[in-house]
């Protein structure tokens, strides 16, 4: 049964005016994973994709690396974090449980006067789910500059006797500065979709753990570990996001031949020319980076679009498809037709 | 079977234990890794480094690959060889 509605009409679009993005300094190497797990570098070239991960340091927390992402986005688009109207932080890793983290990245960015709270949609799909969220604020009129915040510590919920995620996980943030933009550019159609009975595919358990020896064992989150069934999100994400990422073009009345770019989510290198497989697009028309970060959640997708648009590989005009997921399992599309700076300054932002 | 091959055998066992939690006495030569002792494509990759450790024997992802039993990968430490 088909659900949808038809979006309000407005006299404006919500375009994306900066990708801000924070990685932290120390790089781990698969080297270094080998000294306090049982796994091989070759291995995870070969079935993962990655390289390098960058860790928090001991004292950065999810707050510390979305504030500086933000401020990032704020200076790519010359203006000043004060001048955000509502911080939105999508994380599964926040500082605490309450108050949202939120709370601090706007404290730490200085974006004095925001408003602002968390979504949680499940970690990875958060790069399409938070930015939906995001773009649905500034499209109500009510707010004129959005701040969609996607930070992470995910190693700081990793098990290190289990290989499965640590060897896939980095952390990093990434930040949307979304404001209006003219009406025919901006974030289009965006598909959300979700499949609770595949609940544990793909989750952070909260469970008692213990070493060999009887000890407790517990991550930065205390019992609560990050979990995966990599062949269970093989299927998932190689099968069903190629076919949402045709409904959503489908529905637009455009092909995949008219993508100029699709930024997935970084999930492993092999899921993401697999989907660029189905979809029947040669890979020269994605940008990955989990070889050097990993793979970063929520931030993923967004750390795609900084790189692409550093690489020149994102014109004002392009057709974008933006696809996360994961944790859910969850899958969140979006269509965006890239802006330029005059896409912006064509209306009024006051 | 030969005491060297016993010694290999109850190591490899430990082992799997260790990176799977499969107790040892439910571990026969002939039990595949991955149909009967639930490992997947990770928990091999430990076993076998953790092989490494233990024996000083490089098992290179292409050869681990072939060995799907308990068995093949005893008499691959054992003898070199792949078993046909």
């Amino acid at each position: 049964m088909d659900i949808s509605g038809t979006p309000l009409a407005r006299s404006w679009g919500v375009g994306i005016r900066a990708v801000g993005g924070y990685l932290p300094e120390k790089v781990v190497s698969n080297a270094d994973l080998e000294e306090v797990l049982l796994t091989r570098d070759e291995w995870i070239r070969e079935n993962i994709g990655v390289e390098t991960r960058r860790m928090a340091a001991e004292d950065e927390w999810t707050s510390d690396l979305g504030a500086a992402a933000l401020k990032d986005a704020c200076a790519r688009a010359g203006v000043s974090p004060s001048e955000v109207d509502l911080v939105i932080c999508g994380t599964y890793t926040p500082d605490n449980m309450a108050p949202p983290t939120a709370m601090r990245v706007i404290e730490k960015a200085g974006a004095h006067g925001a408003t602002g709270f968390d979504v949680n949609s499940g970690a990875c799909p958060g790069g399409v789910f938070a930015l939906d969220v995001g773009a649905k604020y500034l499209a109500s009129g009510e707010y004129r500059r959005v701040a969609v915040v996607l930070a992470d510590v995910n190693t700081r919920t990793m098990d290190w006797k289990d290989p499965g995620p640590a060897v896939i996980f980095g952390d990093g943030a990434a930040c949307y500065l979304l404001e209006r933009c003219r009406p025919d550019r901006g974030v289009g159609l965006t598909l959300l979709r979700s499949d609770p009975s595949r609940y544990e595919a793909v989750w952070v358990a909260r469970e008692k753990r213990t070493l060999r020896d009887g000890r407790p064992l517990t991550s930065a989150f205390g019992d609560n570990f990050a979990t995966l069934s990599g062949k269970a999100v093989h299927e998932f994400a190689v099968g069903e996001v190629p076919e949402v990422i045709e409904e959503l073009l489908a529905r637009a009345g455009q092909d995949v031949s008219d993508v100029d770019l699709f930024a997935l989510h970084q999930a492993n290198l092999y899921i993401v020319r697999g989907i660029m497989a189905a979809l029947g697009v040669p890979e020269d028309r994605t940008v990955t980076n989990i070889q050097k970060y990993g793979n970063t959640s929520g931030a993923s997708v967004p750390l795609v679009l900084r790189e692409a648009d550093d690489l020149g590989r994102l014109s004002p005009g392009d057709q974008v498809v933006l696809a996360a997921f994961g944790s859910g399992l969850s899958i969140g599309a979006a269509l965006v037709r890239w802006c330029g700076p005059e896409d912006f300054e064509a209306v009024a932002t006051t | 079977m030969t005491a060297v091959q016993s010694d290999t055998l109850q190591a490899l066992k430990e082992i799997v234990d260790e990176v799977a939690g499969v107790p040892a006495e439910d571990i026969t030569p002939e039990s595949s890794f991955i149909d009967d002792l639930g490992m997947d494509s990770l928990t091999i990759v430990s076993l076998f480094v953790l092989i490494q450790r233990r024996f000083g024997t490089d098992v290179p992802n292409a050869v681990f690959d072939r060995l799907t039993t308990v068995g093949q990968a005893v008499a691959y430490l054992e003898h070199g060889e792949i078993p046909a």
